[in-house]
């Protein structure tokens, strides 16, 4: 069970508006900077979380993230939960596998939109309107 | 009893050796200093004889608790070794598990919820 002062901590983190961040944080989330004020705290939350983890990672890295950041943020709660659980089944894959994968992400995405769109019909429960809601 | 009579023969022979030293002919005083070097060497042997077997015993004390302290920091060490090993193992887990490695992982985070992928991942592997 959270403490009170880690609870009031978060919650102070998370209200916190684009102007209030550091320059460190703007620098990282740079590409939210026009809709950072609309997001809703828990979001905000999770964006100062990927903030803090930046400077741990090498600067090929940084780029992915600065890069995929906007689409992130874009996702739905129900998707990046789905996308966390996968993202640590991959971990767990032998480099040989994930090569592999990364592979067949590239065909993937050479195939007309239109098959895509097939694929992705049949399965139509991962973009509900309600989740779009949280 | 016999210690006091011998020490008192050993003074007597002493006072009468200090009295006639200068009458004792040559023979008499080459078996003398012969008998005493014989003394002298028997008694540093024992002497030499009581320290070795002092230093070998001590030696040997030293030896096997060496190998006892030994035994332990090399324990002491591996159990260290091992824990900074898991805790670095655990803290790049830790460190890997937020978002911010998701975005910047191999795939896209579309890749890990994009269920067209996924069927046409499974169709490909039923092709095979």
């Amino acid at each position: 069970m959270p403490s009170n002062a880690h609870v009031i901590a978060k919650s102070e983190k998370s209200e916190k508006t684009w102007a209030e961040l550091t320059d460190n944080q703007h620098k990282v989330l740079a590409p939210l900077a026009s809709e950072w004020d609309t997001l809703r705290p828990w979001q905000r939350e999770k964006m100062l979380d990927i903030a803090h983890d930046y400077p741990k990672m090498d600067s090929k890295k940084q780029e992915l993230v600065q890069r995929r950041l906007n689409r992130w943020s874009r996702m739905t709660p129900y998707e990046r939960e789905n996308a966390r659980k996968n993202y640590q089944k991959f971990q767990s894959m032998p480099q040989a596998k994930k090569d592999e994968l990364r592979k067949k992400w590239k065909e993937y995405k050479q195939l007309p939109q239109n098959q895509r769109d097939t694929l992705m019909r049949e399965h139509p429960e991962i973009y509900k309107d309600q989740e779009l809601e949280n | 009893m016999n210690q006091e009579h011998e020490t008192e023969t050993a003074e007597r022979i002493v006072k009468l050796l200090e009295k006639n030293l200068d009458t004792l002919d040559g023979e008499v005083l080459a078996r003398l200093k012969l008998a005493r070097n014989k003394a002298l060497e028997a008694h540093t042997e024992n002497l030499t004889t009581s320290v070795g077997s002092s230093l070998a015993s001590y030696f040997g004390h030293y030896v096997r608790q060496h190998r006892v302290i030994s035994s332990a920091a090399l324990l002491c060490s591996l159990v260290f070794v091992g824990f900074i090993v898991s805790q670095q193992y655990i803290g790049q887990e830790t460190v890997e598990q937020g978002d911010a490695f998701l975005l910047g992982s191999e795939l896209p985070p579309e890749a890990y919820v994009d269920e067209g992928f996924n069927k046409w991942l499974a169709q490909d592997i039923n092709q095979q």
